[in-house]
Formats: structure tokens, C-alpha cells, sequence
């Protein structure tokens, strides 16, 4: 039996405008009144507008950190809660172990090399440099310097 | 390896596992959003409706009961009852409120963005005039791409009442947009 453009309206409402979404048995009907009526494919073009319509207007995104805020809701931390918590911008810790580590390494390599009379100068040569270059890679060190920037070029460690 | 069902998901989440809970959060939020979105009409009911209804899950896994369904199915069921329940509780909002929030989630943006504003204001408002089970069937099908069979299941009832919802649900907002609809149409033609 032959579909008429009544039917065809109804089943558009039903089941939407995409043939995919048909029963089987009603989709070849459908095919041949639309090849045939030009109100039937008007009728297909005004349901296809509808569900344009409809998919333009689908939800918006979710507020930024909405799934995180659920998660910290029910109690349970997120990958991003389990890391350590970001540094404060002034904690220069790490550094300060840097300085001291070459500060040591420098006196101990000044003690060796005074062990040797003849190059106990370049032993106090080389300490300097290695302070002044640890001073100059960073300017907030030389708070921690000061006891080493002796005019001297020595320091007050040793 | 191939990720766990909801239902495996559900067992988890009754021994307290919060990875399971996060996996089927981010598997469903979006769809328990769409249905928030449909029915109550703004972005920020659609997000408490689904931070609502997956607290619930967490506090009380128990009350998904896997012998009688899908998980899935269950879920839009307490979803669609929680929106109800809103939906009771509150008075409608006027056309503008629903033109502002439409005009938030577009974001700032040109002429084209007020424009599409004001489409999605007045469809959600010819949403709004639907009866609440004609509007769940219109989201589950149209929105979640379910069939007919899935949306009785889910909604308790006949497929043939589910036809029926459709139907109506269609006929009215095809007779609500239809300058908007007529306005798609004749953009189509001009652009032959």
C-alpha cells in the first residue's frame, strides 16, 4: 500500500527527519512518495529545518571545573589535588642547597689545594671566581653571599 | 583493555572507589546535562541537576539495583524525576532571563551570536510550553539518539505512547518555530 502525504507527516513527527531513524518496513514508502511529491519533499525539507533547529539549540558546554566540582563534592581528590602544592614564588630553597653544595665543594677544593704551598694562591684564585660566578648566575643569591664577597676575594668562611 | 560497564562502574562505586565514580561521571555527565538542559532551560540548572543526581549516586550507589536494567536507563529515569521535581518547585522564568542566559553561553561575539541567541531563546521557549514527558521523549530521542523501544524502556511506558509523545512533541514546536523553520528554509533556497 502506498504511503500518502498525511501518513508521511505523521511518521515525520514520530520518528524525525532522518530515514535512519525508520522502521524498516515504512523507509521504502518513504523514499518513493518523496520521489514522487513535491509536497512530501516539502513536507521533508520543513522537518529537516525542525531538527536543525533543535540540534543548534543542544546545551551549551558545562561551566568551567564543573566534573572537578562534583568530584571535590563527593569527598574525593582529583588527580590534580593529589600533586604537591605549588611552590610559593619566593621560596628559593633548592637554590640556597645549590649555593651551599658549591660553596663546600669550593672550600673543600680550597683546603686541598692549600695542602700544596706553591699553589695555595690559585686555591684562593679559584674559591673567588667560583663565588663571584655563583653571585652573578643569580642576583637574589647575594643576600647568601654576603659573608663570602669579602673585599679580599677570600670570604669570611674561610 | 576494554573500559568496565556502568554496571561493573555501579559495583565499584558501592565500595566507596572514587576512580570509579570520576570514569562514570565523565561518561555521563554531558547526557544528564542534556536532559537538565532541555527541561529546566539554562546552562546552570543543566549543571546542578548533574552535579545533584551524581552526588546522589555516590551517597547512595544502592539504589541502582543492576538485576532490574541498565544502568544508563536507570540514570536518565533519576535525572528526568530530579528535573521534575525542580521543575515543581520553582516559577517559570520570563522570555528575557532565558534571552540573557542564551546570550551568556554563546559568549560576547558579533551580531551572528545575538542572532543565534535569540533562536535558541525562542526554541527554548517553545520547549518550555511542552508537557514534561513530551520534552524527556523529544531530548532522549533527538538529543541522546535513542530509539523509540529505549525511550519506553526508560520512561516506563509503550512504545506506542512514546510515538505518541513524539508526535505531539513535534506537531506543537513545528507549529511554534515555524517562521524560524520557514526562515532555515527559504536561507537553503537563497543559497541555490
Amino acid at each position: 500500500m502506498n504511503m500518502t502525504e498525511q501518513e508521511f507527516a505523521k511518521l515525520l513527527d514520530i520518528h524525525g527527519s532522518d530515514a535512519a531513524n525508520w522502521p524498516a518496513e515504512v523507509r521504502a514508502g518513504m523514499h518513493r512518495l518523496c520521489a514522487q511529491s513535491a509536497q512530501a519533499r516539502e513536507l521533508l525539507e520543513h522537518a529537516r529545518a525542525f531538527d536543525e533547529l533543535m540540534s543548534a539549540t543542544c546545551a551549551p558546554p558545562a561551566r568551567a571545573g564543573l566534573e572537578a566540582d562534583i568530584l571535590a563534592a563527593a569527598g574525593i581528590a582529583t588527580p590534580a589535588q593529589q600533586l604537591p602544592a605549588a611552590r610559593p614564588a619566593n621560596d628559593n630553597a633548592p637554590r640556597r642547597w645549590l649555593v651551599g653544595g658549591m660553596l663546600a665543594a669550593s672550600l673543600a677544593l680550597g683546603i686541598w689545594l692549600g695542602g700544596f704551598g706553591p699553589l695555595a694562591g690559585v686555591g684562593e684564585t679559584i674559591l673567588g671566581a667560583s663565588v663571584r660566578t655563583a653571585a652573578l648566575d643569580d642576583g637574589g643569591l647575594a643576600e647568601i653571599l654576603d659573608l663570602a664577597s669579602e673585599p679580599d676575594g677570600q670570604g669570611g668562611i674561610l | 583493555m576494554p573500559p568496565l560497564p556502568d554496571e561493573d562502574l555501579m559495583e565499584a562505586i558501592a565500595q566507596a572507589d572514587g576512580k570509579a565514580f570520576a570514569a562514570l561521571l565523565s561518561r555521563h555527565v554531558e547526557k544528564v546535562r542534556a536532559i537538565g538542559w532541555r527541561m529546566l532551560g539554562s546552562r546552570a540548572d543543566a549543571d546542578d541537576l548533574a552535579q545533584d543526581v551524581f552526588l546522589r549516586i555516590w551517597k547512595n550507589p544502592a539504589a541502582y539495583d543492576r538485576k532490574k536494567g541498565r544502568f544508563s536507563t536507570w540514570l536518565y529515569r533519576v535525572a528526568a524525576n530530579a528535573c521534575i521535581d525542580r521543575l515543581r518547585r520553582r516559577a517559570p522564568e520570563p522570555l528575557d532571563e532565558r534571552m540573557a542566559e542564551a546570550l551568556a553561553a554563546h559568549g560576547p561575539g558579533p551580531e551572528r551570536a545575538l542572532l543565534e541567541a535569540e533562536q535558541s531563546a525562542q526554541v527554548r521557549a517553545a520547549i518550555a510550553q511542552l508537557p514534561q514527558r513530551q520534552k524527556l521523549a523529544l531530548v532522549l530521542s533527538h538529543d541522546l539518539g535513542h530509539t523509540n523501544i529505549e525511550i519506553a524502556r526508560i520512561m516506563d511506558t509503550s512504545v506506542e505512547a512514546v510515538e505518541s509523545l513524539l508526535g505531539r512533541a513535534r506537531r506543537k514546536l513545528k507549529g511554534l518555530l515555524s517562521e524560524q523553520m520557514k526562515a532555515l528554509v527559504n536561507g537553503k533556497g537563497a543559497e541555490k
